[in-house]
């Protein structure tokens, strides 16, 4: 009897230490308390790979000029498992300078995307500066020095599913 | 029986000492983990806002496209407005939104001012309409209705021809502006909720004012246009002291040469970086009961200046400059007792706007707001939309510029959002 006392204190003792090992775990988890700033997330840690994903041909945007007939090229790429229907592809084209209110907007659809599917998409843009009339848009104090074109290309298909690139050409 | 006795006991030790074990070692293991090891930095990569490319501790305050200056702190320092593509907007310190902005293409702003913590001045012209009528175009102050009032920024004109404009420290604007009772002449004007004009004239047009640390005095630098005096097309530095005046001379800079931004009172005299036009400019001062400038001590021979702004308590100068011609530019603060210059950027490939209004202090002078964007030499891709992208484009970056324990945190610690 005293040997089956002294086994129940032994496991009693035994389990409230492991409870309160592992109440200190999770105390020491949930990090600060309320009013302390949200921790960022480690930036390093990779995230779960987008299906969807989308980039600009970069040695192409080197050989835009400004004016009409630009070609971009952009490829979109499947990288899940599963096919991706309906992928739409926006571009806009704007200036740096948010007080012109002159921005083009180039639109096209690649339709599905298999699995592990990469396609190329080519955009014909205008990349002609402002017309002096189009300037009377913008307040004479936002004019920029080196004004910088700014071409943000968007990939959108069902489910939530979209990528996005900005390209600032200077 | 017997031969079970020895067991129990050593089966409830064992297990007592287990949890113990464990205990210990989780409880200070993991205390160790999380605060005795740091966290390791992550790469930069272009995009990141944590990381624009300015050193550590710097912080965007703004984000996306279209050109920002003119940065100004309310009276408390939690909030901050700027000229953004010829409009004012303003926000809290560090949301990305701005909370409100002056609205029209028919105006354009070039700097903004802080009358109290929730009314703001405009500083600007009326373009398209009242131009094309042949109605004036001379540079106004706008007052702003209170931040209380839900909308865009809306624009009252109070003051017309203004040429410069500075915060006193305790609440209102020194305004200058063209006389008209005297061609070629200046006057200053007291804003607050009303407007009150300060005795006497300047001479000449006002290129620069700034108020000094305790509001008791105004320095200016102003171009004569009048000819046939000794005077003629030369920039000369002046005082006012408030509330009677009259203008005296600080210094009269000798021809062809330009003063560079706004001159700024602060220990040891007026300080102001002034050249022949064109460069190279250097940082001078004159002391006070003086008429000569002389070199500011402390910046070293070879400096390159572009602009300065005085602390708050006038014991500091921010200067963006270079150390040489071919070192980068970067933001310094210059402790004007001891005569150290500090670097509180390390620049890596940013540009930095050097206009007259683009520096800014914290009002507990904590820290500096400088205007820059990153240098593109081609094309540069981002993962993010521009919305969200900071060195792409002109952005408002808050520099750590007190002593060490009153220096905002990191940018590591909390992006804005």
């Amino acid at each position: 009897m005293r040997g089956f006392a002294l086994w129940l204190l032994g496991a009693s003792v035994a389990f409230f230490a492991a409870a309160g090992a592992f109440l200190l775990l999770a105390n020491l988890g949930a990090g600060p308390g309320r009013g302390a700033q949200i921790p960022q997330a480690p930036r390093d840690t990779p995230a779960a790979r987008p299906e969807l994903a989308l980039r600009f041909v970069e040695s192409r945007l080197e050989e835009l000029e400004s004016g009409p007939g630009q070609t971009v090229l952009i490829y979109v790429e499947n990288r899940g498992e599963g096919e991706i229907p309906e992928v739409d592809i926006t571009l806009n084209v704007a200036s740096e300078n948010t007080a012109r209110t002159r921005k083009r907007e180039y639109q096209t659809s690649v339709g599905n995307l298999a699995p592990g599917e990469r396609r190329p998409v080519e955009l014909e843009v205008d990349l002609s500066p402002p017309m002096p009339a189009e300037d009377g848009d913008a307040p004479s104090g936002g004019k920029i020095e080196d004004e910088r074109e700014i071409l943000e290309a968007t990939a959108i298909a069902p489910g939530g599913r979209s990528a996005v690139q900005t390209a600032v050409l200077p | 029986m017997p031969r079970n006795k020895p067991r129990r006991p050593l089966s409830a030790t064992l297990a007592a000492a287990f949890a113990v074990a464990l205990g210990s070692l989780l409880a200070s293991g993991c205390g160790e983990s999380v605060e005795g090891v740091p966290i390791q930095p992550t790469p930069a990569r272009p995009q990141d806002a944590a990381d624009p490319g300015l050193g550590p501790g710097v912080r965007p305050l703004s984000f996306g496209p279209g050109d920002k200056s003119s940065p100004r702190f309310s009276p408390s320092g939690d909030r901050v407005a700027f000229v953004l593509d010829g409009h004012v907007a303003e926000k809290p310190l560090y949301t990305q939104s701005f909370d409100r902005k002056t609205e029209g293409d028919d105006f354009a702003a070039w700097g903004a001012e802080w009358l109290s913590e929730d009314n703001l001045a405009v500083l600007g012209r009326k373009t398209a309409g009242e131009a094309a009528a042949g109605a004036s175009t001379l540079d106004s102050l706008f007052l702003t209705a209170p931040r209380d009032d839900p909308g865009p920024l809306r624009l009252l004109e109070a003051v017309e021809g203004v040429e410069e404009a500075d915060a006193l420290p305790d609440r209102g604007l020194v305004v200058a502006v063209e006389a008209p009772w005297e061609e070629g002449s200046s006057g200053l004007m007291l804003v607050r909720r009303w407007v009150k004009p300060y005795p006497g004239s300047i001479p000449g047009r006002v290129l620069g004012l700034s108020v000094s640390p305790d509001g008791s005095e105004a320095a200016l630098a102003v171009r004569h246009d009048k000819a046939g005096n000794e005077t003629e097309d030369r920039v000369e530095l002046l005082s006012y002291r408030f509330p009677a005046g009259p203008a005296r001379r600080v210094a009269l800079l000798a021809e062809g040469q330009e003063v560079l931004g706004v001159p700024q009172w602060a220990e040891g005299g007026v300080h102001f970086v002034a050249g022949a036009e064109g460069g190279p400019y250097a940082l001078y001062r004159v002391p006070e009961g003086s008429e000569e400038p002389e070199p500011v001590p402390g910046v070293g021979e070879g400096f390159l200046p572009a602009s300065i702004e005085a602390s708050p308590d006038g014991r500091k100068l921010a200067v963006v400059g270079r150390r040489n011609a071919g070192s980068p530019k970067d933001l310094y603060v210059l402790d004007l007792a001891s005569g150290t210059l500090e670097a509180v950027t390390a620049n890596e490939d940013m540009e930095f706007k050097t206009g007259p209004r683009d520096l800014a202090w914290s009002p507990d002078g904590s820290g500096v707001v400088l205007v820059a964007r990153g240098a593109l030499s081609g094309p540069e891709v981002y993962d993010a939309p521009a919305r969200s992208l900071a060195p792409a484009f002109y952005n408002l970056y808050l520099a750590p510029a007190g002593p060490p324990d009153e220096r905002p945190e990191e940018a590591t610690r909390d992006r804005p959002r």
